[in-house]
Formats: structure tokens, sequence, C-alpha cells
């Protein structure tokens, strides 16, 4: 699995201000779920994958990513192509079914949704990673915070992202101190066998997740967390011209995919 | 004769995905019945090295057999059966909930006999003294049952060779004691024994061989007294001969290397007008 750490440096997202980069990802988030047309959320993808290769991002994280992805996307496209209902009539597959919305047809418009939904969830699953990526974590509390997010929900999110790589490197250590004990995660097999064997992974890995939170807790009261103080930072965000022209960009984006939107385009 | 060769690399490179070489053209032989310790500082390479000795990683280049086994096309589970690697925290390896499941986990995977499987647990659970903790979940254990616990998983496949990453660590005395013990009885009954480990004094009372890596190299290798001699070369890898080998030189000692309080006492019975009282037991290092 990638790791979900901080990858770009001196690229001209990573330059950007961390709230820029939280108002960018909120616009993308609300648009990809306005729209349902494969063209419109193509062109979002586009859109993000631009942003990806500006960032100087490797490659590498979104073959990861897809190949986690596949099984679901293959799920997704099933369940819509057969149970969306289309009019253009393609493929007759078999009687209808119309307890369960099955119209008999393959259709071009169950295709077209099918394609879309799943175009949808990769936009999602990238812009994410986008952000964490291009961002230090201490840039992106202090957006946070200055967005007006509660201090207390800043630290738990930026938390949360800090412990995915050691989350991630614990999880590997596991899995090759379970392989060690002859339990195989890859080999074929029976369903079940391939279960138990998530299991010796799973335990291990929640448990330590466990005892790590307690001891953040610990260390955490140790440094007065949540004392009633105004709290400082020591790093400074200042919007930069650039920023102001991605906010912009970004709203200007918005405006346009709503007013859109109102008026019936990019849906089905 | 020289004993069989178990575990042989020859010119292995390592890469990391990220870029960074962990081992420079190492080649090593390791001999059934060897007992040896992997030193060096952290980042030195040691676990990437023996993580080759079952396939749990693959030379970049060069090449890693084990009985004469490529590791390269093997998969870990079936390799897992020749080297057994118990990792330095136990809570990475136990998730069942009692000692004698846990133990059977492995055997019942790779889809030995049940009898069998049965009879396996019972004798190991004698054999590590875990008998009375046969039914008791493996997190209650004590730190230094649960690393007996981890050992024992690691015994039920019955390799021929162990690899133990840092055994003692975050042990108080007596569970270190104990576990360098059984992994000492194991040594006696045959098994070919590789340990990674700071704890100098542990080396030199119970390695035969010791291999000490610096920068993803071998920079010396050797018995435990040949390699302890080396105080400024050690000095320079920033690793320490043990303190009583140490105090020997201070005191004069340029014959040969002391590794331990016995062999100090004896040499300065030679020297000093002091006898120690027959019978009196002395303190290990």
């Amino acid at each position: 699995m990638f790791s979900v750490s901080l990858k770009s440096r001196n690229s001209p997202l990573q330059k950007l201000d961390g709230r820029t980069k939280l108002i960018f990802l909120a616009v993308i988030f609300i648009l990809v779920l306005l729209f349902t047309d494969l063209l419109y959320i193509t062109a979002l993808l586009a859109l993000v994958l631009a942003a990806w290769f500006i960032a100087k991002l490797p490659t590498q994280p979104l073959k990861e990513m897809m190949q986690f992805f596949l099984w679901i996307a293959v799920i997704i496209l099933i369940v819509q192509v057969f149970f969306y209902p289309g009019t253009t009539n393609l493929v007759h597959i078999s009687k209808p079914v119309p307890a369960i919305g099955f119209s008999g047809y393959l259709t071009l418009e169950g295709i077209l949704f099918g394609l879309a939904m799943v175009l949808r969830l990769v936009v999602i699953m990238i812009v994410a990673p986008l952000m964490v990526m291009t961002t230090p974590l201490p840039e992106l509390m202090l957006a946070l915070v200055k967005l007006k997010i509660p201090y207390k929900f800043a630290f738990i999110m930026t938390t949360a992202l800090s412990l995915l790589p050691s989350i991630q490197n614990r999880s590997a250590i596991i899995q090759q101190a379970q392989l060690c004990r002859g339990i195989s995660y890859d080999s074929g097999g029976k369903f079940i066998t391939k279960l138990k064997a998530s299991v010796s992974l799973l335990i291990p890995l929640i448990l330590g997740a466990f005892r790590d939170s307690q001891t953040l807790e610990v260390a955490m009261n140790s440094r007065a967390f949540g004392a009633p103080i105004k709290r400082t930072f020591l790093l400074e965000s200042r919007f930069t011209p650039v920023d102001i022209l991605v906010i912009a960009g970004a709203f200007m984006l918005l405006t346009i995919g709503v007013m859109l939107r109102i008026r019936g385009f990019g849906v089905y | 004769m020289p004993e069989p060769v178990v575990i042989q690399c020859r010119e292995v490179n390592f890469l990391y995905p990220n870029g960074v070489q962990a081992i420079h053209n190492i080649s090593l032989s390791i001999y059934r019945g060897d007992y040896i310790a992997f030193v060096g500082q952290n980042g030195s390479g040691k676990t990437t090295l023996v993580k080759h000795f079952n396939g749990l990683l693959k030379p970049s280049s060069g090449s890693v057999t084990v009985f004469g086994e490529e590791t390269r096309d093997k998969k870990v589970s079936y390799l897992s059966r020749k080297v057994g690697y118990v990792f330095q925290n136990p809570d990475d390896m136990l998730f069942s909930s009692s000692v004698a499941d846990e133990i059977a986990y492995g055997p019942r995977m790779l889809k030995v006999d049940p009898e069998q499987v049965s009879a396996k647990v019972e004798s190991i659970l004698q054999e590590l003294d875990l008998k009375n903790l046969r039914d008791t979940h493996p997190f209650a254990l004590s730190l230094g049952d649960r690393q007996r616990l981890a050992v024992a998983c690691a015994l039920s496949l019955d390799p021929e060779v162990f690899v133990f990453d840092e055994p003692t660590t975050g042990q108080d005395f007596f569970g270190s004691q104990s576990i360098m013990g059984l992994i000492d009885e194991l040594h006696q009954k045959g098994k070919t024994v590789v340990i990674i480990t700071h704890d100098m004094p542990i080396v030199a009372e119970h390695a035969q061989r010791v291999i000490v890596m610096n920068k993803g190299e071998i920079a010396l290798e050797g018995s435990p007294q040949e390699v302890f001699s080396q105080v400024e070369k050690l000095q320079s890898l920033s690793l320490k001969a043990p303190q009583v080998t140490l105090l020997a030189r201070a005191l004069g000692e340029s014959s040969r290397t002391i590794l331990h309080i016995p062999e100090m006492v004896d040499w300065l019975q030679t020297r000093l007008p002091v006898t120690i009282k027959s019978g009196e037991e002395l303190p290990h290092v």
C-alpha cells in the first residue's frame, strides 16, 4: 500500500498556502458530487491529475491506488450497468426482473452512469492524498485552525494523518512476521484461508494502534493538552498572489458548476 | 571436515524502493551449527541482510541460497520451514486466543496433519516451559513469556536455522538470561543460530562468530576474541567491546582478549595476591 506522507517538495503546489489547497479540495469534492455526467466528471479527473503532475508527485501511488480500487470499481460498474434504468437498449441479457429494477437489457445510459460513478470515486480517492502529499502536517494544522476549525478537531485530523505512515510500517512488519510463521497472504486458495490470514494481520495491528493511542494520550496529558490558553503558532501563513489567483479560480469553477447544475447540465 | 553450508550469500546488493542501498556486495557463508551474532550501529544493514535469509527480502543483485535453494524463486511460507525468524517485538507475531492455539497456527496453515500438530504443540509447550500457560491468552503473558511464545511459534515449523532479531531488547536481566538460555539450548540441539544484538556482553558470552556491519558492508568478522581484540577499530565503528575486556586491557593484559568475568578472575589470580573461595558463585556478566 502506498505511503500517505509528504512527497512533493519545491513544487508549485507545495508552495501554496494550506488554506488554498483545502479550498481547492473542498471545491473538487462539491463539484464531483454535484455532477453525474461522465464528461463533467472526466474533466474534473483531468484537473486533479494535472494538479498531481504539477505537484511532481510520483506515479507509483496512483498505480497502487488503482490496483487496490480495481475490484471495487468492477463491482460498482456491474451494479450500475445492470440496474440503471436506461432507455437506449444495447444488449438483451434476460427477462426483466422488476423487483430489483433490472430491465433485462444492458443500456448505454447504464454503462455511462457506471463509468461516471467509478470515476467519481477515483477523483475522491486521488484528491485527498494530493493534499496530504503536498502539505507538511504542521502547515495543514495551521491551515485548518486559520479556517476556524476547532483546534481539537484539527489536532485529531492531523494526528490521524501523521499516524498513517507508522501504521503502514507496522502493517508491513506484522505481515513479514506472519509470513515467517508460514502464513501466506498472496496465494490462491480458499476464501476462508485468506480470511484467517487477514485476522493474523489485523489483530496485532489494531491492538498495537490501541497501545499507541494510550501512549499518545499520556504524552498529551503530560504536555497539558487542552489547557485553556490562547495558542500561538511557530509557522506563519500568508496568502501570496498565486494563492489569491487559485482561490479565485476555484470559486469561479464552483460558481460555474453550480450554475450549470441549476440549469440542468451535467446530470443524466 | 567443515560443516555443510546452510545459507550462502554471493555478492548480495539490496536497494530499497526509495533508492537507499542498504547492502553492498556482501558474500557470506553460514555453516550448520554456527552461532553467529550480527552487531553494528542502527541502520548498518544487519536486519536488512538477515531478512534475506528466509526470503523476506530478495537481493537486488547477487544471490542468497538456503540449503542450496535460491531464495529468489521461493515463498517465505516455504522457506519458513527451513529458517525460523523471531521478530524483535513478539506482539507483531501473536494474535490467537490461547498459547496452544498460537503455537498450532503455523503448522495448521501449512496443512500439517492435525494429530501431528497436537503432538508438536504438546512437545513444544513442554520444551519451552509453557505447559502451565497453554490456555492463557497470549496478551496476558509477561513480555518474557510472550518472547518465549514467539520462539515456540517459530519452533513449531521445525526449522534448521533460527534468526533472532534483538531478542533481549526491553527485557530485564532475568528475562534476557531466560531467552538467551533458550537460544543456547536450541544451539546445543544442533540448530544454527543467528542473532542480531547491540548487547556486547551477550555476544561475548554466547556467540561463536561475530559479524560487524557498517554502512551495509561487513566491517569485521571472526570469533568474539578476534573481534573484541580490535578495540580501536570497534570504536571507529561506534561500538564498544565488553567492559570486562576493556578493563583487562587497561590493567595491562595484552596477550589475549578476556571476554568473561570468570576469565578475568582467573587472570587476576595469576597477577594479584587474591584468592576466590572455592565454590563461591561468581556474578554473571
